[in-house]
């Protein structure tokens, strides 16, 4: 094979260190997942992965990260937007809190949600004779959920917003257009790709929390049971094949997320293709 | 539609941009503001835009006092020296943009929209284009969308922000001549900053020579050729020639 000159030195090097760095970091744990999947039989692996209890908990997981994913999209986006554009007293304070459920152990989250919303306590007590309940209700695990995915889709979207440029906006305005229109039609749609991507991450760490839900969840089954929690279950009770086969369940819907992201982001980039 | 400028004052802290200025342009008249950068130039064809507010003055569009309008209430045809085209629709959608903005009561059909952009790509000489994206576009050919697009909404005034300044010696040059014959056709009432004095001369009906936020001369190409102007004007235009 003729050797090919590249502008950056070293490039063999690096692919080699790369693929191997991915192999026994990514792939040879997911591997060995699948393979001890493998172990505990078809029949075994079926009556775990649909057994009514543990399928309720999809529900929680999927479903609720879903939701407590679109809230972010829609509250991220505003926070980032109003980070980037306005200037008032406290605003590093509150970007630089809005970092915090990065940096937070999630069980200190789940104490400190708990804290709040139980029904003595601060906002619990309130919301209560209202008849919300939040902790040990499904309204917890979305306000958890909410909590640690938030900072990702206000990260994501922030330098995108700081990257936009004024100019835009003062064309449409000279064109007719009115303030919504304007943020509608001309910012939202260079944003989406951002704003997808935020949302999918923020979706995938719902999907996969476990520390802080499991505080405020209570862990009813059929209602606030999340998949994970059922995985440690598992282990406590040594059974490894059951425990490996959700595993290898939620890697597999995992897998189909990261797909379905991938796509949603190449067709809300489909105009910078051409450049 | 003449436009008239009393006494407007801007400054940006305690940088005083523009200083009591007053002027006025005639309907049908292609009028360049001529000054170095930071001459305030730039926030004056933004204040008339309404893109900027004066702190002091009036703005009046034909009569019609627009002082407290904002842009798209004026609804001023801008052109921008950075294009400011929106990469994320094609040159169709770029140049409709402004028909599908307008309040449903005054919107053209789908069909009389297609029309419209249609010709205004004749007229900008790119009839091919209309479905590429502006980042498959050269400098050129996006600045002759962003003409077009100014001109889809029949704009009542035409300003022109440094329109050729990104772009290089001979596709100024062409557009330039492109700019004074489209002008000579509509006779639309157009304002242009430049600081490059042969494009004002050659394009301008009369050159407003501006430095530090007042006006230092008006004319025509030929009165201020004659060297008839203040120190600071003979000094401008000589280190130029």
């Amino acid at each position: 094979m003729a050797h090919k000159k590249h502008v950056l030195p070293g490039f063999g090097i690096s692919l080699g260190w790369s693929v191997t760095w991915v192999s026994l970091l990514v792939i040879l744990p997911l591997a060995a997942l699948a393979g001890k999947t493998a172990a505990g039989g078809w029949h075994h692996f079926w009556e775990t992965v649909t057994d009514p209890e543990v399928v309720a908990t999809y529900r929680v997981s999927f479903g609720i990260s879903l939701i407590a994913a679109l809230i972010n999209g829609i509250f991220g986006f505003l926070a980032a937007w109003i980070f980037v554009r306005y200037e008032f007293p406290g605003r590093r304070l509150l970007e630089a809190a809005t970092d915090l459920p990065f940096a937070l152990p999630t069980a200190v989250a789940g104490i400190a949600l708990t804290a709040l919303y139980s029904p003595n306590e601060w906002i619990g007590k309130w919301l209560e004779p209202h008849g919300i309940k939040v902790a040990f209700a499904p309204l917890g695990v979305l306000i958890a959920m909410i909590f640690i995915g938030f900072p990702f889709v206000v990260r994501a979207v922030q330098p995108v917003i700081a990257d936009l440029s004024a100019d835009v906006e003062e064309a449409a305005a000279c064109l007719g257009a009115s303030r919504w229109q304007t943020i509608r039609r001309v910012i939202l749609p260079p944003l989406l790709p951002a704003i997808l991507t935020g949302v999918i991450m923020s979706y995938g760490r719902a999907v996969g929390e476990y520390g802080s839900i499991v505080f405020i969840s209570g862990n009813i089954p059929f209602q606030t049971e999340i998949t994970p929690l059922m995985i440690v279950q598992k282990l406590e009770q040594y059974d490894y094949t059951g425990a490996a086969a959700l595993g290898f369940t939620m890697l597999a819907a995992s897998l189909v997320i990261v797909l379905i992201g991938n796509r949603l982001q190449a067709w809300g980039n489909r105009f910078r293709k051409h450049a | 539609m003449s436009i008239e400028i009393q006494s407007v004052s801007k400054s940006f802290g305690a940088f005083p941009a523009v200083s009591d200025v007053s002027l006025r342009i005639e309907t049908g008249e292609m009028v360049a503001f001529l000054g170095p950068s930071g001459s305030g130039k730039t926030t004056l064809l933004r204040i008339i835009a309404g893109l900027e507010f004066a702190d002091a003055g009036e703005i009046h569009f034909h009569g019609d006092n627009v002082t407290g309008k904002s842009a798209n209430e004026r609804k001023a045809g801008f052109v921008f020296q950075s294009y400011a085209l929106f990469n994320h629709m094609t040159i169709f959608e770029n140049i409709a943009f402004g028909l599908r903005v307008a309040p449903r009561s005054r919107r053209l059909s789908g069909e009389k929209i297609q029309e419209r952009v249609t010709s205004l790509l004749e007229t900008i000489q790119l009839p091919d284009l209309a479905n590429r994206f502006p980042s498959q576009l050269s400098g050129g050919q996006r600045q002759r969308v962003a003409f077009a697009r100014a001109l889809a909404v029949e704009p009542r005034v035409l300003l022109l922000d440094e329109p050729f300044g990104a772009l290089d010696a001979k596709v100024r040059r062409e557009l330039r001549r492109w700019l004074a014959e489209f002008h000579e056709k509509t006779h639309l009432t157009s304002l242009f900053v430049t600081h490059d004095q042969e494009e004002a001369f050659e394009v301008a009906d009369r050159v407003v020579i501006i430095d530090k936020g007042m006006i230092q001369q008006i004319g025509t190409p030929e009165e201020i050729k004659s060297g008839a102007g203040n120190t600071f004007v003979r000094d401008f235009l000589a280190l130029h020639i």
